[in-house]
């Protein structure tokens, strides 16, 4: 993984020292919070419903073992003992005392994170595919760009301070695991005829209370004029976005205002202006610079079967259950991608306790070349376990709990932290998820049921992304009490798609039964187990599923 | 107005001149853009003194094309600290347009943009007096270390990336 | 009306309540304006802790008297007189024991 040199360390020690002085100056008084809020915000610092919020900042989903260890430590030293791992693969600490940030960013520091850009009006955190960089069927590993971006974005000249927040996301693989076309600029690697490495580029996707799936505005941008291009959609944006109504600042507004086409024209008149010379051979010696970290790790020749894991898999149950729903596909023979799902049945979708993350930590040490992926879908990923390691791997995580079999099951819920930690929600969303996952306890009855996406947002604001869920759940206040509504066919991969309202909200002691009564309409109309939830959905359409739901309530 | 220039807090020599005052003849003015466009524009360069021209954040930096090669100032104003819309007019008039007189930050201008102000081409800061001077005054003034290529002001900054070049990789991969 | 005063304390974060002798963390302690007059004061301290930075964005609150406990009228409110429904072990309900 990428490891900071001399400049990006002194650039994050900068950036520390700087935010301590502000923290210093508002604890005393020369700063008013009205001056102090963009400034904590700039460092990923909100005020939310109980506490002080520190999002920190997981560079496009990749930790080391230290890296994790640290953040269990901070969560023991400096918070109530555990963290939440988010839909953009960063990590929140509920509970900081103001007085203690300077001290957990240079915690964060000593192990090369920090919580710049994880909130306010600039580019943040950039996303990508859980897989980077194993994923057997990627074109292109997409880490090397990602970290270009994370750099050329740090702390923007002339983009921090833009209508409203900008998201990046960019996917290596044709299975698109990192939902670029519900981002501000989604990118997709390509290889063009001379096998060049290329991006399709697609600009004004988003979710929040206008769901847009994002347009392609160019079918193959060479690499290396990336940052060029880049920089002149964002200076489009920056120019042109909307700034009277901040629910209408997202640049999706901008490009569905002024049309597609009107607004791919601005950009490329804008690429066309400059020479990018410098530019482009600046980028391209960092992208070479990058990808030198990004080789491979010490892989051993394997073969693509272990006798023994094959053996491990026919005797034990429980085992192959794992296997089957967690672990996927690795592009070396013999290796395996393994997935923690932090979806335990009845817990809090993406919370992690220190002692877990330090056992993550372990296990990564041991089993995966001491690297972790936090996904979007708020699990955690050993990215590289040798196949015939898989069985001590899930005897560790079996005992600990982490072994939860339900990656892309009903119980693998997408949910915000919601009214329980929020100060914008208008609902709960994780008891709900806590109840959907307890009355699908049966994994059994999940298998039945099969690939199913369940996402919960506690406010419009979609951090739960519900929108893209196969059946999303918003929960919003009607008539002074909690109130969710249900969409369904949604989808976040690369035939993305928006769900579709079914009708009226639902009182939270409503919901589950709603849920189950989505899921019975499914299994009672789907031609065999291969029509897939979301396949039937397209067949049948919302109206079947509403006047089922509706005429039974 | 208090103006700080070159990292020195000067005197300011220059005046804004809004459209209903009246514009003397012999002393650096500023003005706005629409009474550069308006019938006696083109007047205003022919008194022999220095001319500049106030761009509001919602009006555009082409509109000034035709007399670029005349004005020493440009100054952008934020209206608001939030509103970054004369970030992108400082770097296009700069990297575009290669202009290389003066441009001034104006109205809601806060110490903590100061680095990211220079770095797109400002280089001069006209701050209200009051609390945002007194921060002005206290903070120590920098611009550290920042990755961009297109950096304007390499006086001041280490532009990352350019300073790599020749930095071998395997020294910082340890 | 009527109304309490709650607050986050700038050091900690945590949510706090105007009371006689200053902030505190029980609800159940607060004081609470019956009428505009008691409000406008209870506000005025507020916004002179706030400005003295003890405090960060403070506001009114409605709420109920049921005996000797005082109860937010919006479930938001409740909540953060308490702490997340799905931590019980953490925030006022756990150090405050409240039901």
């Amino acid at each position: 993984m990428y490891r900071y040199d001399e400049f990006d360390a002194r650039f994050v020690a900068e950036r520390t020292a700087q935010f301590k002085d502000q923290v210093e100056r508002r604890l005393r008084g020369e700063l008013t919070e009205e001056e102090f809020r963009p400034l904590r915000l700039m460092n990923g610092l909100y005020l939310q419903l109980h506490a002080y919020m520190l999002r920190v900042a997981v560079p496009y989903g990749v930790l080391s073992s230290r890296q994790m260890r640290q953040l269990a430590m901070i969560a023991e030293r400096f918070d109530k003992g555990y963290g939440h791992f988010t839909t953009r693969q960063n990590i929140q600490y509920n509970w900081p005392r103001l007085e203690d940030v300077p001290l957990i960013l240079e915690a964060l520091a000593e192990v090369e994170m920090h919580a710049i850009q994880t909130s306010g009006n600039c580019i943040r955190n950039v996303t990508t595919d859980q897989y980077a960089g194993v994923a057997a069927d990627e074109i292109e590993d997409p880490r090397p760009h990602c970290e270009l971006l994370r750099q050329w974005s740090s702390l923007h000249p002339e983009f921090s301070f833009l209508p409203r927040k900008f998201k990046i996301a960019v996917t290596g693989a044709p299975f698109d695991r990192a939902a670029v076309k519900v981002h501000d600029i989604g990118l997709r690697m390509h290889r063009n005829e001379q096998g060049l490495p290329g991006f399709e580029v697609i600009v004004g996707g988003g979710l929040g209370r206008t769901p847009m799936v994002g347009k392609t505005i160019r079918g193959f941008l060479p690499a290396d004029e990336l940052l060029p291009y880049v920089t002149a959609i964002m200076r489009v944006y920056n120019r042109f976005g909307r700034r009277d109504n901040k629910y209408k600042a997202r640049i999706k507004i901008l490009v569905h205002e002024i049309g597609v086409d009107a607004f791919s024209e601005l950009v490329e008149a804008e690429f066309a202006k400059g020479d990018h010379g410098e530019a482009i051979e600046l980028a391209a010696a960092e992208v070479a610079r990058i990808e030198a970290y990004f080789a491979p790790p010490a892989y051993e020749a394997l073969a693509e079967k272990d006798p023994a894991h094959l053996a491990h898999l026919f005797e034990n149950k429980a085992f192959a259950r794992w296997v089957r729903h967690n672990v996927a596909q690795h592009k070396v023979p013999g290796y395996s991608i393994a997935n923690i799902s932090l979806k335990p049945t009845g817990g809090i979708p993406g919370d992690a306790t220190a002692d877990e993350m330090r056992l993550v930590a372990d296990l990564a040490e041991r089993y995966s070349f001491a690297e972790i992926r936090v996904a979007h879908e708020q699990n955690l990923v050993l990215p590289d376990v040798a196949t015939r390691d898989l069985w001590a791997l899930w005897q560790a995580l079996d005992a600990a709990g982490l072994a939860t079999p339900n990656l892309n099951l009903v119980s693998d819920i997408i949910a915000c932290p919601g009214m329980d930690y929020c100060a914008l929600a208008t609902a709960r969303s994780i008891p709900i998820a806590q109840a959907i996952s307890r009355r699908f306890a049966d994994l059994s009855r999940q298998e039945d049921v099969g690939d199913l996406h369940i996402n919960i947002s506690g406010c419009i604001n979609a951090c739960g992304h519900h929108h893209v869920a196969h059946l999303g759940i918003l929960g919003l206040e009607k008539k002074g009490v909690e109130s969710y509504q249900i969409t369904l066919g949604g989808s976040a991969d690369e035939n993305a798609a928006i769900g579709q309202l079914i009708g009226p909200g639902f009182a939270a002691h409503e919901i589950v039964d709603a849920v189950e009564a989505v899921v019975r309409v499914y299994l009672d109309g789907r031609r065999g187990q291969e029509e897939r939830f979301l396949d039937f959905f397209r067949r049948v359409g919302v109206k079947h599923f509403k006047e089922a739901i509706y005429a039974t309530a | 107005m208090p103006l700080l220039k070159n990292g020195e807090w000067i005197l300011d020599t220059w005046r804004f001149y809004a459209d209903d005052q009246p514009i003397p003849s012999a002393r650096p003015k500023i003005v706005t853009l629409a009474r550069l466009q308006g019938d006696d524009g083109e007047f205003l360069f022919h008194c022999g003194c220095n001319l500049g021209v106030r761009l509001e954040s919602h009006e555009k930096v082409e509109e000034l094309e035709p007399w670029l090669e005349r004005l020493q100032l440009i100054a952008l104003v934020f209206p608001k600290f939030v509103d970054g819309r004369a970030f992108s007019s400082a770097a296009m008039l700069r990297g575009h347009y290669g202009f290389k007189g003066e441009i001034r930050a104006v109205g809601n201008v806060l110490v903590d943009q100061y680095p990211f102000m220079r770095r797109v081409g400002f280089d001069a800061f006209e701050v209200e007096p009051g609390r945002a001077q007194d921060s002005w005054k206290k903070a120590r003034i920098g611009i550290g270390l920042a990755y961009q290529y297109d950096d304007t002001s390499e006086a001041e900054a280490t532009a990352v990336w350019r300073a790599r070049r020749g930095v071998r990789p395997a020294l910082a991969a340890e | 009306m009527p109304e309490i005063i709650t607050a986050n304390h700038l050091i900690g974060g945590d949510v706090v309540f105007l009371a006689e002798n200053g902030w505190t963390p029980n609800v159940d302690r607060a004081t609470v304006a019956e009428d505009e007059a008691t409000r406008a004061a209870l506000e005025a301290r507020a916004a002179e802790a706030e400005a003295m930075n003890i405090v960060v964005a403070p506001y009114a609150v409605e709420v109920r008297r049921e005996g000797s406990r005082i109860v937010p009228v919006h479930y938001r409110e409740v909540m953060r007189t308490r702490g997340p429904t799905v931590r019980p072990d953490l925030g006022h309900q756990a150090s405050l024991g409240a039901s």
